[in-house]
């Protein structure tokens, strides 16, 4: 754990939480909704866990991150409780790179079987049911967890577009939806009387993070 | 496929195998050719393109040139089948309708196949096909669908037109 260091604090406690929260300051243009200004969520992760691991010629920084949904608008979001499946990791070198979309390492991530769906939490066979959910009032966050695993050069050719030595900023995509069909298929539409249903997926705030020159690489169960 | 081991590398042959012959079917006049640009255009990037066994999430990731399979997902599956998810339809029950998933069931190496053509067709940047899988995608101020399965189906009906959806 001493080889990354994070500009973040690190999160210790586990599980998916709801608590009462200052309201924050919007800080992307990813956190609103342009057809509903008043519904405003933030994303910002930290680090639990971080170890380099080596996985046959490859090497990677294998994180888990906390999730932390914020509301910062002024209506009630309601959030599925499985949002943690990471659909893009973005990683850029200065918070101006991030803002402007000028990534260094840019790994889309996909799921294309029905197993593989249901492992990243998509419900194959169920109604989008108010129990999936969790209605978060202005101010209020919940927080879970994911794993990431961020490819590394080791300073051959075939890795030069991995992550290189020093001081990165990592922003991922969460999904917030699913379920089979988009939520206006369904017709049990019990949502829209109890808030803004926040289905279009969120990006997080960039975070900070190191990659060490020389880390301690160890062989990881995969 | 650096990092495979032997028999990934064997799934890894049959399934760019399985997926190269429907390429290639009718002399590359077909509609999977078609997906891709062309036939010659598809080996031009599939000759370009990285491929490497890792557990990164999901079953696959595209990375700029590379294409990372994860080898415990069903890209290596044994069991003799796989499910892939084409769409949604509307089923009418005694309390009103039901949305139920619409799949195909196709064989182990095809399965794999029709992974490797996923991600190539994203690798590609294939008109139409959308980047985020789970995104909803809305057509005229309409949800039409869940990208990954409208992805699929695409797929389904260039490389893979003689599974039905049921």
């Amino acid at each position: 754990m001493r080889s990354v260091y994070f500009a973040l604090c690190i999160c210790l406690l586990g599980g998916a939480l709801v608590f009462a929260h200052q309201p924050l300051k919007k800080t992307n243009d990813h956190s609103t909704d342009v057809a509903n200004p008043q519904a405003g969520l933030q994303l910002e992760t930290g680090i639990v866990d971080a170890k380099y691991c080596r996985y046959g010629l490859s090497r990677y920084l294998a994180l888990t991150l906390r999730l932390s949904f914020a509301n910062i608008g002024t209506m009630p979001i309601i959030l599925d409780k499985n949002s943690s499946a990471i659909g893009r990791e973005m990683v850029t070198r200065t918070l101006e790179h991030a803002a402007a979309g000028k990534y260094e390492y840019d790994a889309n991530i996909h799921a294309v079987d029905a197993r593989s769906l249901q492992d990243a939490g998509v419900r194959l066979d169920s109604d989008p049911k108010p129990g999936f959910f969790v209605t978060l009032e202005p101010g209020q966050s919940f927080s879970t967890q994911t794993a990431v695993n961020l490819s590394l050069y080791d300073g051959n050719k075939d890795t030069e577009d991995d992550l290189h030595p020093g001081r990165h900023f990592l922003q991922i995509f969460v999904y917030t939806w699913y379920f089979i069909a988009p939520p206006d298929k369904y017709p049990d539409q019990w949502w829209k009387s109890k808030g803004y249903l926040w289905s279009q997926g969120i990006k997080s705030n960039p975070m900070a993070l190191v990659i060490e020159k020389q880390p301690n690489v160890i062989a990881c169960s995969k | 496929m650096k990092d495979a081991t032997p028999g990934q590398q064997d799934r890894f042959n049959d399934a760019y195998n399985e997926f190269l012959k429907r390429l290639k079917a009718n002399g590359g006049d077909n509609p999977c050719a078609k997906l891709f640009g062309g036939l010659a255009n598809a080996l031009k990037t599939l000759a370009k393109t990285n491929f490497t066994a890792a557990s990164e999430g999901g079953n696959a990731q595209t990375k700029g040139r590379t294409i990372t399979i994860d080898p415990t997902k069903p890209f290596m599956d044994a069991s003799g089948y796989v499910w892939i998810l084409t769409g949604y339809d509307i089923a009418r029950t005694d309390g009103g309708i039901q949305l139920v998933p619409q799949k195909i069931t196709v064989g182990n190496v095809e399965a794999a196949a029709f992974i490797l053509a996923h991600e190539f067709a994203h690798r590609s940047d294939v008109k139409g096909f959308e980047p985020n899988d789970a995104n909803v995608i809305t057509l005229g101020g309409t949800q039409a669908g869940f990208a990954g399965a409208r992805n699929n189906e695409m797929i389904r009906k260039a490389c893979f037109g003689e599974h039905t959806p049921q």
